[in-house]
């Protein structure tokens, strides 16, 4: 504004200007142009003034209007000019599909008040609409405002419910954000929600948002659909409880369901099917699951074929229990092998007893019984070649003082093919040696090997694991203590990993894990505890190192079966199934698939369900690994995956975030207090209701109108006045 | 062809300037002549007859009874008897005659008056003086009515550039006291000057029983004044400069060099002087022949 006000020197200067710039002329009759001058000095000097005040105040007008001055307290439309900037936050979480009495979805009462919403404003607004849930779903919304209101319509009755959980706070963050890189003086934002109290989970930052800003953006919540939140089931968990899964061997799913009514549930009937299977190859029933609690039940399924196998845990006749659909139903996809091959290589085989030998209990724990589907050879540090390992799925190095630099190359091509590799320490290994070679100079070890905590020769002071809060999703079934639990093994001596290892400068080796941690302790400042067992990606394979023994010298883990089978067939189902949480999603997450470094050029695609359409992806890097990376995973269900020049397929499973099942609603008083909360009914009159807010009006238009007027003035003028007189 | 060209041809000589001159003064007045088939040299001849009111003593041959006839009083022709006039042809050679927007300036249109004069006068044997003034009396050339002198003439107009602001009125009265036998003055001038004093000077001439013909020179810019856009008029005669946008003042201007040239020649006429305005954008040879033209026709009917 200043700046433009500047532009009033203008006139001034080119008028200054302009008397330098004059024609010469020798003239004899100078008496009467003397004579005529004297006689128009005065008008000639007023109408030279008048001419440069108008154009002055032309230019000064016209910098003024640019500014777009506006009265906030006019209530009055000035030419037309109070137009509207808004933002309409469209939920589309999966809990917007929940019908109410008329049958009606939520979701369609909202794309209802959007559209109301779009209509009460004056022509000539700008409108973006944003289909909102734990992201902005750009693709579908529209993100700058646009003054076409009929696209906003488009996009409205285009929009569709996702899978998505909600948490309006981007969505928020988001209409702020685009409000505030404009110029308007009315800005408004619609959210329209069913008031699920999830997605008002940050509502500190929501209120925070619009509090900053509620001078100039007002918020108007409207909230749709059944005031009061009906019943609602939900299967939110399903596990393969063994980790393993081998086909002819009965497998035990644990499937957790959740009672989000505010009654209890009683003879609720899930089943499991396989595949493509119409009927459950298992049924439970469930007497009773009190209101706002959750139960986890086993349920049996085998395999009969080797590959990719979905798993479906089902309520039955969902339809009886609540109009929500999307959580009645959890998916798992698991890799299904007929036996599992690990090569123990033992560093201390001396002992005529082999009891005492460091993989003693390593061995029974995986292989209980002799004709087992885990199949455990046992070799020396010297016997382990490349050619050995390559029929193995794992391999397990058990108190090894160090490794030739053959054998070590020949881990690095069993890894970079996909095997698994398990690293326990132990007293005769050379620590510095695997901190030297393995971890830094080849990254293979997630971590390198610490100074030793405790002793091993008393049995008094010893480190518990954790009790909770377990990350990985190898120990995230213990978080349900229905599982099992691992906290009363005892640990009296470990060596110590680094939490938060260095990235390594080996191309191949991925991001580091924590699997599972000690105890805190109790002066300690984090309150994460010590890592016991870390992971890290090497090539298509994973490496596990361990910080304390194989056997029992430092710790009772070894013969802990509860805890210790069911981690290590874990362990060894994640190698197996190139890690489950790749297989197993939750919507929005990446489907990603690694490829082999030599491998930069390689496609493939992926047919989303319910869609029928196929995807082609190509490889990207990330985190400097090649791989294929699918995002668009908006939709829960079975997805399918094929590597160009490959026959197989490979399945994954997409599962909405299980938060959402919570229908439970937010009141009004949790809601920002700055926002008008409005509870839309079909008969609402929104527009009365927004329009008594609508205050302020801008006059740059009527400014502009003025202007013109004064430069058509001017024209007449400096015309008029040049005119011989 | 006109004098610039005809210079151009016979270059670059004052001489052959002068030349020049004359050729276009024999050539306005020879066409002239061509035009006025019956009496060709007349025109000054009868212009230099004059009437006196009969007084007893005349001869009665001499009454013009035509005059009689029209106003019931005597008048006598006195042309035969005084045909030898002298015409003194003053011309304002000052720095603002030099002013022109066209082919011609002011001075050079008033120098093609003054040789064509010249010439006509000197054909019909008559006698011509011609004096180019500015604030004094610059360049004079006493009467002759040797047509041998004509060239003389020429050339010493040819070679005059007037650089000096002007003094009509003090050259008229110089002239009036100067030259005691009656003739007939012309006047050739734009006039810028203080107008009263002109006229003084010109009744002094009348007084002296002279009779006074008056080119008023003008630039047709000096009456139309068309300019445009802001300019800067730099005054010739060293009047300071003005910076105005002439559109903006035309009119006024053109009202006041109306009433210039209006009170020029109501003083001319009040004083019983020809007033003959000259636009130099018009050619020359239709001037004179109007003039001339004019003369002739109230001549013949001419009562003083």
């Amino acid at each position: 504004m200043l700046f433009g006000t500047a532009a009033v020197a203008v006139p001034i200067i080119i008028h200054l200007l302009n008397r330098r710039k004059f024609k010469k002329v020798t003239w004899a009759a100078m008496k009467f142009i003397k004579l005529s001058v004297e006689q128009n000095q005065r008008r000639m000097q007023l109408e030279d003034l008048l001419l440069l005040l108008l154009r002055c105040a032309l230019l000064a007008l016209l910098a003024f209007a640019l500014a777009r001055p506006a009265l906030k307290t006019s209530g009055t439309d000035v030419l037309g000019q109070a137009k509207v900037t808004a933002v309409v936050v469209l939920d589309n979480s999966y809990s917007m599909d929940l019908r109410g009495l008329d049958k009606k979805s939520a979701f369609q009462k909202a794309r209802a008040a959007a559209k109301e919403a779009i209509n009460a404003m004056p022509s000539g607004s700008y409108a973006s609409v944003l289909l909102a849930s734990d992201l902005v779903q750009e693709k579908d919304s529209i993100i700058s405002p646009t003054r076409a209101l009929s696209q906003a319509h488009e996009v409205i009755d285009r929009a569709k419910v996702s899978h998505h959980a909600t948490d309006l706070y981007p969505a928020v963050d988001r209409a702020v954000e685009i409000l505030k890189g404009r110029a308007a003086l009315r800005k408004e934002i619609y959210i329209i929600t069913d008031g699920q109290a999830s997605g008002w989970q940050q509502q500190g930052e929501i209120r925070k948002l619009i509090d900053e800003n509620r001078d100039d953006i007002r918020v108007y919540i409207l909230r749709v659909g059944e005031a009061k939140p009906p019943a609602n089931y939900a299967i939110t968990g399903l596990d393969v409880a063994s980790g393993l899964t081998p086909v002819n061997h009965p497998l035990r799913f644990d499937v957790t369901v959740a009672n989000h009514a505010e009654q209890a549930a009683t003879n609720m009937i899930v089943g499991l099917y396989l595949d493509d299977g119409k009927s459950p190859v298992d049924k439970v029933m469930i007497p009773s699951v009190k209101a706002g609690a959750t139960r986890t039940v086993p349920l049996y399924a085998r395999f009969a074929k080797v590959g990719y196998h979905s798993v479906r845990a089902s309520f039955d006749q969902p339809e009886r229990f609540d109009s929500l659909e999307a959580d009645n139903q959890n998916l798992l996809v698991v890799n299904a092998v007929r036996e599992v091959r690990v090569l123990l290589v033992d560093g201390d085989t001396e002992a005529r007893d082999p009891r005492e030998h460091e993989s003693y209990f390593l061995k029974l724990a995986l292989a209980p019984v002799a004709d087992h589907y885990v199949k455990v050879d046992t070799t020396t540090p010297a016997g382990f070649a490349r050619n050995v390992l390559k029929s193995y799925a794992a391999v397990a190095l058990a108190n090894v003082e160090r490794l030739t630099p053959s054998q070590i190359s020949a881990l690095k091509t069993f890894l970079r093919e996909g095997g698994g590799v398990l690293v326990y320490p132990g007293d005769r290994v050379d620590v510095d040696f695997y901190n030297k070679e393995l971890f830094e100079k080849h990254g293979l070890l997630p971590s390198p090997w610490g100074v030793a905590v405790g002793d091993a020769t008393q049995d008094e002071i010893y480190t518990l694991f954790q009790s909770s809060g377990y990350e990985h999703p190898i120990t995230a079934p213990w978080n349900n203590r229905d599982f099992g639990q691992l906290d009363d093994v005892r640990t009296f001596r470990h060596l110590k990993l680094e939490k938060q290892p260095s990235i390594s400068v080996v191309k191949e080796a991925g991001p580091v894990k924590v699997v599972l941690r000690y105890a805190a302790t109790r002066d300690a400042e984090d309150t994460l505890g010590a890592p016991a067992i870390m992971e890290r990606d090497w090539g298509k394979g994973r490496v596990f190192q361990f910080s304390s023994t194989a056997d029992t010298a430092w710790s009772d883990f070894a013969v802990f079966a509860p805890s210790v089978v069911p981690v290590l067939y874990r362990i060894l189902g994640n190698v197996q199934a190139q890690g489950d949480t790749g297989l197993n999603l939750r919507v929005g997450d990446s489907f990603l698939h690694p490829l082999a470094v030599d491998q930069p050029n390689q496609q493939g695609r992926v047919i989303v369900p319910g869609l029928a359409q196929t995807n082609r992806i190509s490889a990207e890097v990330l985190r400097d690994r090649p791989v294929l990376q699918f995002k668009d995973t908006h939709r829960m269900g079975l997805y399918e995956f094929q590597l160009d020049g490959e026959e197989g397929t490979t399945l994954f499973a997409v599962q909405p975030d299980q938060r959402e099942s919570d229908l439970h609603k937010v009141n009004d008083s949790e809601l920002p207090s700055a926002a008008t909360i409005i509870n839309w009914e079909a008969n609402t009159d929104l527009k009365e209701q927004v329009k008594k807010a609508r205050v302020g009006a801008e006059y740059w238009l009527m400014i502009l109108l003025v202007v013109l007027a004064m430069v058509a003035l001017e024209t007449y003028l400096a015309q008029k006045f040049s005119q011989s007189k | 062809m006109d004098v610039e060209h005809a210079a151009d041809l016979l270059d670059p000589e004052a001489i052959a300037r002068a030349d020049a001159l004359g050729l276009h003064a024999r050539y306005v007045v020879e066409g002239y002549m061509a035009g006025e088939h019956k009496s060709p040299y007349r025109g000054f001849a009868i212009e230099f007859a004059q009437h006196r009111e009969y007084s007893p003593g005349d001869d009665v041959r001499h009454i013009d009874w035509k005059v009689n006839a029209r106003t019931d009083r005597l008048f006598i022709k006195q042309y035969e008897q005084e045909t030898n006039y002298v015409a003194n042809i003053l011309l304002d050679g000052s720095e603002s005659m030099t002013y022109g927007s066209g082919q011609h300036t002011k001075l050079q249109y008033g120098k093609m008056i003054a040789a064509v004069l010249s010439y006509l006068i000197l054909h019909q044997r008559d006698a011509v003086a011609l004096g180019v003034f500015d604030e004094g009396m610059k360049d004079y050339a006493p009467r002759s009515n040797n047509r041998a002198t004509l060239h003389t003439l020429m050339a010493r107009l040819a070679a005059f550039e007037g650089d000096q602001a002007t003094d009509i009125a003090r050259n008229l009265h110089d002239m009036a006291l100067q030259t005691r036998r009656k003739g007939i003055f012309v006047l050739i001038s734009d006039f810028f000057d203080d107008e009263e004093a002109v006229m003084e000077g010109i009744q002094h001439l009348r007084f002296g029983g002279h009779e006074v013909i008056v080119f008023h020179t003008l630039d047709p810019f000096e009456l139309e004044f068309p300019f445009n856009g802001l300019v800067e008029f730099d005054g010739l005669e060293k009047i300071p400069k003005i910076l105005t946008r002439p559109a903006e003042i035309r009119r006024t201007y053109q009202r006041e060099i109306e009433s210039f040239q209006r009170r020029i020649r109501e003083g001319c006429e009040k004083n019983g002087v020809h007033y003959v305005r000259v636009d130099t954008s018009k050619p020359l040879a239709s001037v004179l022949s109007d003039y001339l033209g004019f003369r002739l026709r109230t001549a013949k009917g001419k009562q003083h």
